[in-house]
């Protein structure tokens, strides 16, 4: 299979009083064309920031690239300039963000917005920018696309302003969309359209799908392939049907044992003890030893490295020293 | 515990309504009202945890404010063990809010940053004019303990703290005055998913331990039928269903409802369901539909729908839903 992005032992850095953190350690992982990708995990896992430094957008400072490399189609992307990132950004990959009402500019009109894309990359006129707009917009399922296109991002619902977020994503047809947490702010039934577009428009256009998200349910609705990670770490990367039929980390086992499911009555849930370690005091070793029901001597001593199972990768000692005495 | 459903309620909210005026145009005047909270009645036994589910917007936290008496009611009545809460004095409501607490969503926002934990938490018995200090002290470390918060948290600011140790001293907070019924408005939805487990759980054993009532409140159904004995779902300031937890996931009755539940996803990708897509966005509040607040989405609306108010009647037992199909 084609790989349309490879990250490299990527690291991003943010400087927090003098002190340096490592919000994203060492990650590597290929993105195939054509693969919904998901990256999961809880706050603080580096999910996000994995995904801002493909687009070079982690704000720096206070970030910084402190090692690795990106690559989209064979290029660093963390090595361009701005001028040319702006090739990239919008036209080959585009990005959702979770947020829409922070994310569109309160002062222009929605089909203005729209339109500075499909003026800047296609190099459309303005006129013929906003008619596309519109029939954008009409592809996301607003109703009365043209009153939308004429009204501002604050006269608009949560639901409709991340339909523009994607008509303005997709206005381009962008070979990689990166979707940051797009429906975390929505209410359910909204959530479900706006799956079905995501899903609907790669299939018709073949675009691959990078999803960020910290619900398992979504996971298993989209994803083709699941990235699990936890404290700027990949713990686990799989299939997404053997993740969910065979989870092998403990950390992932403990995600998925732990959410109350709406299809089935349990009398007390699973937890994973304690929290998530703060930057400062991140544990030696595997970091999420401290949490781990299993956590052996060595755990604590020696960080894990993701090994390769053939169609899967794990970063855990347990797994390995079973994988030796199988063999 | 058993819940007896046939004694008189602890909480009894009838009729209520809640309406926000709205202000507009160049002389700020009166435009109409948001109907936040739209002729609602609802009765909550001893010992049970009643979920509210919803969409943003169906007036959920509206209600659990209106029921604490934090925004104004516009008509209606709620009782607790019997007083109307509606009509109280404040000094009245005062002694009736030890037996009546609350926990937010947000432990970040609802808690000051410049007290210690120990005196949130100390602070409800001053209010209650629990005088001698030593006693404040021993009973607000007791609540540490119940919620398993370390005793030398005592001094710190929430600021030192996580989102799930932050509600476990919303949870404390709520606990110190040995409430009888706490409100939870959706406790565990700004926290992550390792966390909120431990939440539920800790809420859970609360109830066996003191024999306390809940009203949860959540947009996450998953979470609701973990911890309910029923469930109430609402849509637009109104009931759409009322049914034991069980009934309700199992065999909903209201179109809305089924559609709700369709939309939640299943951590399990071998799980194939059939999904019911709702057209359209909620309606907004300021001027609700006509007729059935849900006709506009509903894929089975017949013309009296648009025109006559379903009641909520019970179409099972113990099964209420407010649709014209049944």
């Amino acid at each position: 299979m084609e790989k349309i992005l490879e990250v490299k032992d990527l690291k991003v850095a943010f400087k927090n009083d003098d002190k340096e953190n490592m919000a994203v350690d060492g990650v590597s992982f290929d993105v195939y064309k054509g693969d919904t990708l998901c990256i999961v995990g809880e706050s603080g896992s580096g999910k996000s920031v994995t995904s801002l430094s493909a687009m070079q957008l982690v704000a720096s400072p206070p970030g910084r690239y402190a090692g690795g490399e990106i690559l989209f189609e064979g290029k660093n992307v963390l090595k361009l300039t701005s001028y040319e990132m702006g090739h990239i950004r919008g036209k080959e990959i585009a990005m959702i963000f979770q947020e829409p009402m922070t994310a569109l500019n309160p002062v222009h009109k929605i089909g203005a917005q729209i339109s500075e894309a499909l003026c800047i990359h296609k190099g459309m006129s303005k006129k013929e920018a906003w008619k596309r707009s519109i029939e954008m917009l009409k592809m996301v399922g607003v109703p009365d696309a043209q009153r939308c296109a004429s009204s501002y991002p604050h006269q608009l619902s949560g639901g409709m302003r991340q339909r523009v977020m994607i008509a303005m994503a997709f206005s381009c047809d962008p070979k990689l969309l990166i979707a940051d947490e797009p429906t975390t702010a929505l209410d359910v039934t909204i959530q479900a359209q706006i799956l079905d577009i995501i899903r609907r428009y790669k299939e018709e256009h073949g675009m691959t799908v990078m999803f960020i998200t910290h619900d398992l349910g979504v996971v298993a609705e989209i994803a083709t392939r699941v990235i699990v990670m936890y404290t700027g770490k990949i713990v686990e990367e799989a299939v997404c049907s053997e993740l969910f039929a065979n989870p092998l980390h403990p950390y992932t086992k403990g995600l998925l044992s732990c959410i109350p499911r709406i299809d089935q009555r349990q009398s007390e849930l699973d937890i994973i003890k304690g929290q998530v370690p703060s930057s400062e005091n991140m544990p030696n070793g595997c970091r999420f030893n401290p949490r781990c029901p299993y956590c052996m001597d060595i755990c604590r001593q020696k960080a894990p490295e993701l090994v390769d199972l053939g169609n899967r990768k794990v970063a855990c000692h347990l797994v390995n020293m079973e994988k030796e005495v199988g063999k | 515990m058993e819940t007896n459903y046939n004694g008189n309620p602890l909480l009894e909210v009838e009729q209520l309504k809640t309406y926000f005026p709205v202000y507009g145009g160049l002389m700020s005047r009166l435009q109409g009202y948001v109907h936040a909270v739209d002729d609602v009645s609802l009765k909550v036994y001893k010992g049970e945890t009643v979920g509210l589910v919803g969409e943003s917007g169906c007036g959920k936290s509206s209600l659990a404010k209106t029921i604490m008496r934090i925004v104004p009611a516009t008509s209606g009545s709620v009782h607790f063990e019997g007083k109307d809460i509606l009509a109280l004095k404040q000094s009245e409501l005062r002694s009736v809010r030890a037996d009546l607490q609350i926990i937010f969503q947000d432990p970040y926002s609802s808690l000051d940053p410049r007290m210690t934990i120990g005196s949130i938490v100390e602070e409800p018995l001053i209010i209650n004019k629990v005088r001698d200090k030593e006693e404040r002290k021993k009973r607000v470390l007791q609540t540490f303990d119940v919620v398993n918060l370390p005793k030398s948290y005592y001094d710190r600011y929430p600021h030192e703290f996580s989102g799930g140790q932050r509600q476990r001293v919303s949870i404390a907070r709520a606990l110190v005055m040995k409430p009888k019924l706490i409100l939870c408005d959706e406790p565990v939805s700004a926290l992550d998913v390792s966390i909120q487990s431990q939440i539920l759980n800790l809420l859970k054993n609360l109830q066996q331990e003191f024999d306390l009532t809940f009203v949860f409140i959540s947009h996450a159904l998953n979470v609701v039928r973990h911890i309910s004995d029923r469930v109430c779902v609402m849509y637009l300031g109104k009931i759409m269903e009322l049914a034991p937890s069980e009934n309700l996931f199992d065999s909903a009755y209201h179109p809305y409802t089924k559609a709700l539940l369709s939309a939640i996803p299943i951590p399990d990708p071998t799980v194939k369901r059939e999904r019911i897509f709702l057209k359209g966005d909620i309606p907004s509040p300021k001027d609700p539909p006509a007729g059935c607040r849900f006709c506009g989405r509903c894929a089975y609306a017949k013309e009296i729908c648009s025109k006559v108010e379903p009641p909520l009647s019970e179409v099972s037992p113990g099964h209420f839903a407010a649709c014209h199909l049944f």
